[in-house]
């Protein structure tokens, strides 16, 4: 679907088929994992079914959407404050190389749970750059936070990628460890 | 521009990003051109960018999942259908309800409640009532705050909600305002605004016109309803759907109904 323009009127079918995969993966990469982020993606239609409509200017459908779906993880992370916790991360090491031949040969479901290893703060904003090309005043739209602070979030953000890419024993790409989890949940996953 | 801020810009442009009307974007890709150091780094940079983006778009999204999207919203863009409930949730409910409905039906026959008339019929719809449980339990979003009772309706009002000025009971007329919310339900428009007293939230809905009011009766006679853990009183009145929801048993409702105004029911 081509971005809408300020005025037009927005078929809902359309924007789940453009938008939900996504909005699923910005939300697995927030949340860590399928059945959350099932959700968190279901939760943001169901937002826009009911509130959709008070967006006046059409064109900012995506920024509305990604937006939403920060917000509820916000809120969903509230409710789950004990059972949220995600890896703690060692401090990155400065100046880490990864050869991008290394991160092509690396399975999407790796590269995934490396992401959501990630510092939160860090990570949100590196998911919007990543997986939605969003350049950093979108992200600051979306998250709702100055161009400054994105900028150096995404630094610090791309550091810590590269530190915990370069980090792993195994060889990139083998699957093991805590790696593959992302695959394994997706087939777990019934429906 | 030193190359370190070139960087600090460079690296937080998407790989395919052009430079744009920013004077310190611009005079960054400049420099490009200029160093050959910052332009070896920033290919490189651009290439691991590159890598990751794309092979973090291949993680897949399940298909099932757009179609619960679909199914759930029912295709209708601005109705809220509560798609969240699953099917065998929304299946139990169906049947408490309807087991519910029947048993009130028959303790309001015995109580002698006052027989159905024309246009009393505009009720809460079944489906209103199944929702509302799980409504609650998602803790929905509400638009304004304030405890003030006045300005929440006053507030709903404004924003395209049904009136509720012509329909609130004068029994919650003094109790302490807490939030509300405009929403869409079965394609009609709701008011909610919701009330504490006495530690509990006392939650009133005005749904818009569901029908012709009975010219023969402005306002119906409160229907109470259990389910679960809620209570729920629905009547008609000014060809508007009101219902009061309330935690706990009917008991706690019928208060708000005692010694209405000479004849108003």
């Amino acid at each position: 679907m081509s971005a809408p323009t300020q005025n037009d009127a927005i078929d809902f079918e359309k924007l789940v088929e453009s938008y939900y995969s996504s909005l699923y993966r910005f939300a697995y990469s927030l949340s860590g994992n399928e059945a959350d982020a099932w959700d968190l993606t279901q939760q943001v239609f169901i937002r826009w079914a009911e509130k959709g409509d008070m967006l006046r200017d059409k064109s900012k459908v995506k920024s509305w959407l990604f937006t939403t779906l920060y917000r509820e993880f916000l809120r969903w992370k509230r409710k789950n404050r004990k059972l949220y916790s995600m890896e703690e991360l060692a401090p990155a090491a400065e100046g880490t190389t990864v050869a991008s031949e290394a991160v092509d040969r690396t399975d999407a479901s790796v590269l995934m749970d490396t992401l959501t290893q990630i510092d939160e703060t860090y990570r949100t904003p590196l998911s919007l750059f990543y997986l939605e090309d969003m350049t950093y005043r979108e992200i600051a739209d979306v998250l709702e936070v100055p161009t400054g602070t994105v900028m150096s979030r995404l630094s610090r953000g791309k550091e810590q990628l590269r530190q915990r890419l370069s980090s792993k024993n195994e060889p990139v790409g083998n699957g093991g460890g805590r790696s593959g989890q992302a695959s394994k949940r997706q087939n777990d996953r019934k429906r | 521009m030193n190359r370190d801020k070139a960087k600090e810009i460079l690296q937080v442009h998407p790989p395919d990003a052009h430079p744009n009307d920013d004077p310190d974007v611009r005079r960054a890709f400049e420099k490009l051109s200029e160093d050959e150091r910052l332009k070896a780094w920033y290919e490189e940079e651009k290439a691991f960018d590159r890598a990751v983006a794309q092979n973090l778009k291949r993680f897949p999204a399940p298909s099932a999942l757009k179609e619960e999207i679909l199914e759930g919203a029912n295709l209708r863009p601005s109705v809220v259908s509560f798609p969240w409930i699953r099917p065998a949730y929304a299946a139990a409910a169906a049947i408490v309800l309807l087991t519910a409905l029947a048993w009130g039906f028959l303790v309001m026959d015995r109580e002698g409640a006052s027989p159905q008339v024309a246009g009393e019929t505009s009720r809460a719809s079944p489906e209103f009532f199944g929702d509302l449980p799980s409504f609650f339990e998602r803790e929905p979003d509400y638009d304004h705050f304030s405890t003030d009772l006045a300005e929440l309706r006053r507030h709903v009002r404004d924003h395209g909600g049904p009136d509720p000025a012509d329909v609130f009971p004068a029994s919650l007329e003094t109790v302490k305002g807490s939030r509300c919310r405009v929403f869409e339900q079965e394609q009609k428009r709701v008011s909610l605004i919701c009330m504490e007293e006495q530690n509990s939230v006392i939650h009133f809905f005005v749904i818009e016109e569901t029908g012709p009011a009975s010219p023969a009766v402005t306002r119906t006679e409160p229907r109470f309803t259990e389910m679960g853990d809620w209570s729920f009183a629905d009547w008609n009145e000014s060809g508007k759907t009101c219902v009061l929801a309330i935690r706990g048993s009917k008991e706690k409702l019928k208060p708000y109904f005692q010694a209405p105004t000479a004849g108003q029911w």
